[in-house]
C-alpha cells in the first residue's frame, strides 16, 4: 500500500500537520463543548432509573440506551446546537431540538443502537415525518438535515 | 364525576386530561408538553387519561392529586386534549373506570413501531394545552 506521506515536500507536511491539529481541535472542542449536555443526560438517567418514574408504569432507562446516547452526543458535529434530553416510558433516552410547538424533532435512542425519530414541521396533515435508522458511530446525515429544517427561521 | 354505575362511551368532543408527574415531560422554555408525555408505556401500551366530563375543576384537581399521591410523585401539570385528536390518528379512547376515578379512560390501538408512536405522540403533545397544577 502506498504511504501518502512519502515523498511530499516539507511545506505539504506542514499543511497536513496543520489540518490534523485543526481536526483534533474541532473534535476536542465538540466533546468538551458537550460537557453540560452529558451532565444533563446523566441526571436524566439517574432521575429515571426507578420503575414507574412517570407514575404510569414507565420502565427504568436502559443502560445500553444511555451508552448509545453518550456516543450519539459525542458524534454530534460542533455546529449542531445542544438538544434537551429526556426519557421515554419504555426506557429509551431522548434528544429533542425544539423551535416551537409545531417545529420540533425528537430522537429516541434504543438499547440496540437504533434511533427512532419524529419531526414536526407544521400542523398540516403532512407536516410530520418519522423513521428508524441504525447508529454506527457517525451522526446520521438524515438527522442533521432534519435538525436544520426544524431550527430554520 | 361520572356515575360509576352508568359510564357513557367517550364522545368525539370530550376534553381529556393527561396528568404529568415528571418534569422531563414539560418544556420549561415555553411550557408545552413534550412527546414523551403521550407515549404509552409497555407492556400494554395503553395511554391513561381522565375525562373532564361531569367534573368540576375541584373534582378534577382532586383526582389528579389522588393519582400523584398514590404514586408518591409531584403533580406538575395536566395536558388537556380533545378525544377527536386521538380519533384522527386512528387511536381509540375507551372508558376504563377505576376505583376512585370513574372518569378514567385509556387510548388504545397504538401502532407497533416506536417511530410511529413517537410521531403520533409528538402531534398530540403539540395539540394539547398544558395547565400547571400544584406548583
Amino acid at each position: 500500500m502506498l504511504d501518502m506521506t512519502y515523498g511530499v515536500s516539507p511545506e505539504a507536511q506542514q499543511i497536513n500537520l496543520a489540518r490534523c491539529e485543526n481536526f483534533q481541535s474541532k473534535q476536542l472542542s465538540a466533546i468538551f463543548g458537550r460537557y453540560r449536555l452529558l451532565n444533563e443526560l446523566s441526571g436524566v438517567n439517574d432521575d429515571c432509573s426507578d420503575e414507574n418514574w412517570d407514575g404510569y408504569g414507565a420502565v427504568p432507562v436502559n443502560q445500553r440506551s444511555y451508552d448509545y446516547a453518550i456516543n450519539l452526543i459525542q458524534s454530534m458535529p460542533s455546529e449542531i446546537p445542544d438538544p434537551s434530553v429526556g426519557a421515554d416510558p419504555d426506557g429509551e433516552l431522548t434528544l429533542e431540538w425544539h423551535r416551537s410547538r409545531w417545529k420540533t424533532l425528537s430522537i429516541s435512542v434504543s438499547a440496540d443502537g437504533h434511533l427512532h425519530f419524529a419531526a414536526l414541521f407544521g400542523n398540516e396533515p403532512n407536516g410530520s415525518t418519522s423513521g428508524t435508522i441504525p447508529f454506527f458511530g457517525l451522526f446520521p446525515l438524515e438527522l442533521r438535515q432534519l435538525i436544520a429544517r426544524v431550527l430554520q427561521k | 364525576m361520572i356515575d360509576p354505575a352508568a359510564v357513557p362511551p367517550v364522545s368525539s368532543d370530550e376534553l381529556l386530561a393527561r396528568f404529568i408527574m415528571h418534569n422531563s415531560m414539560i418544556r420549561p422554555s415555553d411550557q408545552t408538553a413534550r412527546p414523551n408525555a403521550f407515549i404509552p408505556p409497555p407492556p400494554n401500551y395503553d395511554l391513561s387519561v381522565t375525562r373532564h366530563r361531569d367534573t368540576t375543576p375541584q373534582e378534577l384537581l382532586d383526582i389528579a392529586r389522588g393519582v400523584a399521591a398514590i404514586r408518591q410523585l409531584p403533580l406538575l401539570a395536566r395536558a388537556d386534549i380533545h378525544s377527536n385528536k386521538f380519533e384522527s390518528k386512528n387511536l381509540v379512547v375507551q372508558p376504563d373506570p377505576v376505583d376512585g376515578n370513574p372518569n378514567h379512560a385509556v387510548a388504545i390501538n397504538w401502532p407497533a413501531d416506536k417511530h410511529a408512536k413517537k410521531e403520533m405522540a409528538a402531534r398530540l403533545a403539540a395539540e394539547a394545552t398544558l395547565v400547571q397544577l400544584d406548583r
